[in-house]
């Protein structure tokens, strides 16, 4: 049988009977309206009680000003427990802060962020000399992890949007051309966006979600489980064991990927331009290597290794930024891609500044 | 009723492995605290996870408040969970949500009260659980051990459960935390009347707060009875248990006494 909770009054006597438990209370317990009279509220009916069931007696007998009576015995306690911490003030929650207090709060944590960052990047630097000092201390085998999962895992993905991007900007470029009978110099268009622009970025803006959001991740739920400072007890340096080599692991992996990305792209340029303007492989390719010389190449390369250490850098200084729980480490997650690829492209656009003022 | 957990010819194992629980058959009355005991890997956490039905047991029924959990729709598996509270060993509680957010979130789920009768009771269960009401408004991560732990239990009572598991309640806690901590588990079920199925390491806990021990040794129930009694069995698993250097000085306790 469900348990029911009931209440009457007669001749103003207040009857709370039978199961006074939440789920007969759910979602609101019986009342009667406040005029009527109460001189008595007679519990000896209640069939059982639990804190809810109290909390509703103890807020009837305020209501009504009068204190109940005839409870059983085993109710009592319960009863006398539940009066005293509801009549307790639970205080205020505290004041969420106003709209220039907050303002600020984020400017000042912005600033400190950096701050902190630049720090970071400091020591990473200091720990670099120091191992480079003794290249006995530099560690392998994390370094060929981050080969393997960063770099060879990566392959699939970025080929295939490579050669994607590489379709797309054949073809919004060869519209144009068609219109000017330029149909060759679609090579030229391809060969230096993709090496110079395309491969570095693209490569970089996958690594910056698939492997910089995994060093936040590993890191950070590291520190939630002490580990970070178990390292610290042992006397090992958590910069030195866990940072040092992803950022020099991806300062190598990337260049690479770089290089498989400018060939997938190119290959879909290709394509296109054989179905889209009728310029076959062989004249690509020939037109390709006049286009494109080794400087265009290695400004696009050289790029990597500079993005490499900022998607590297970030992604563990995020993840030593992880507090104690599970939401920080989701925090830091997104934080650490969105302020590489925010950094990525920063960066990208600095090189174009000084390349056209050296006239690269 | 009077049988709040009935387990009958249960058999247990993690995919290919060994036997843990090779035909084990206990109750565990209404009313009483029951603690399972054992040594390392004897499966007292795996008997747990079953009775919560966070794992299935490979034979045998589970029943929980007259609910055979082992063969029963989800339907009636969810009314019966929304009867049992569970404090677990490291307390989980959700570290996005304050404490009286913690609370508050069960009853959110599995009733429609208003959200001040919700948060009346939720401060009333901090208080019952001992803690000062400013803790409502922390986040676990402010919290110490012993305060998480009663922030726990908090929101193990959330629903006024009939059925009480605790998980290691004082496991990591210093021995004053700890003896406060049984006297708060004692406090409250006579209070609210509970059942309370423990599973513990310490020692202490278990001649103060149990009415009732299961052994569980060699993938059998080698025990059921009050502490003092199980103490006595002669068997060397129970005489490494008890008579550990930790263990001696109850035993020597209750000699003199009687």
């Amino acid at each position: 049988m469900n348990p029911a909770a009931e209440l009457t009054a007669h001749d103003g006597v207040l009857r709370p009977r039978g199961d006074w438990v939440l789920v007969a209370l759910d979602p609101t317990p019986p009342t009667l309206p406040p005029a009527t009279p109460v001189a008595r509220l007679e519990c000896s009916g209640l069939e059982s009680l639990d804190t809810a069931g109290a909390l509703a007696i103890w807020r009837l007998a305020q209501m009504h000003g009068v204190e109940p009576e005839g409870l059983r015995a085993e109710f009592a306690a319960l009863y006398e427990q539940v009066a005293a911490l509801a009549a307790r003030p639970t205080g205020a929650a505290p004041r969420r802060a106003g709209f220039l207090h907050r303002v600020g709060a984020r400017t000042v944590g912005g600033l400190h962020d950096a701050g902190g960052f630049l720090a970071f990047i400091g020591e990473l630097a200091v720990t670099l000399v120091r191992t480079l000092a003794r290249p006995s201390r530099l560690r392998w085998q994390p370094m060929f992890g981050v080969f393997e999962t960063a770099g060879w895992g990566a392959l699939p993905i970025l080929g295939l949007l490579s050669f994607l991007i590489g379709i797309v900007i054949a073809y919004q470029a060869g519209v144009q051309l068609r219109d000017f009978g330029a149909n060759i110099f679609i090579a030229d268009l391809i060969g230096i966006s993709v090496v110079r622009e395309f491969g570095p970025l693209i490569a970089a803006i996958i690594v910056a979600g698939r492997t910089g959001s995994a060093f936040t991740a590993e890191i950070g739920t590291m520190k939630v489980t002490d580990e970070i400072d178990a390292l610290r007890t042992i006397g090992i340096s958590p910069l030195e064991m866990l940072a040092l080599p992803k950022v020099l692991a991806l300062a190598v992996v990337l260049p690479l990927l770089t290089v498989f990305a400018d060939v997938c792209g190119i290959a879909g340029g290709m394509v296109m331009a054989q179905t889209m303007l009728e310029v076959g492989f062989y004249d690509f390719v020939d037109r390709l290597t006049e286009a494109v010389d080794l400087s265009d190449f290695l400004t696009g390369v050289g790029k990597a290794p500079v993005f490499a250490l900022l998607i590297a850098s970030v992604g563990c200084h995020q993840g030593f930024q992880v507090g104690t729980s599970a939401d920080s480490v989701g925090r830091h997650v997104t934080r650490s891609v969105v302020q590489s690829i925010f950094l990525i492209i920063v960066a990208d656009a600095a090189f174009s500044v000084v390349f056209s003022l050296v006239d690269l | 009723m009077t049988v709040a957990i009935e387990v009958r010819d249960l058999r247990f194992r993690y995919e290919d492995g060994p036997w843990i629980h090779d035909g084990i058959d206990f109750d565990v009355r209404r009313g009483e605290i029951f603690a399972i005991v054992g040594g390392s890997g004897s499966g007292k956490t795996a008997m747990m996870r079953q009775m919560l039905l966070l794992e299935r047991p490979n034979e045998g029924t589970v029943r929980l408040l007259g609910c055979d959990i082992t063969g029963a729709s989800a339907r009636e598996v969810a009314a019966t969970r929304r009867r049992c509270g569970v404090l677990f060993q490291h307390g989980a509680m959700f570290s996005g949500m304050t404490v009286l957010e913690n609370v508050m979130f069960p009853m959110r789920e599995h009733t429609a009260l208003s959200v001040e009768d919700r948060e009346a009771l939720a401060h009333i269960r901090i208080g019952m659980v001992g803690l000062q009401p400013e803790a409502a408004w922390l986040y676990p991560a402010q919290l110490s051990g012993g305060m998480l732990k009663r922030a726990a239990l908090a929101r193990a009572l959330a629903l006024d459960p009939e059925l009480l598991f605790l998980d290691e309640p004082t496991s990591g806690l210093d021995p004053v935390s700890a003896a406060s901590f049984d006297e708060l588990v004692v406090r409250l079920h006579d209070a609210m009347g509970l059942t309370i199925v423990f599973v513990t390491h310490d020692l202490d806990s278990l001649w103060y707060i149990s009415d009732r021990v299961l052994f569980l040794a060699r993938s059998k129930a080698l025990a059921i009875d009050e502490v003092a009694a199980v103490a006595a069995i002669d068997a060397p698993e129970v005489k490494e248990y008890f008579g550990g250097p930790r263990g001696r000085h109850h035993l020597e306790g209750r000699w003199k006494q009687g």
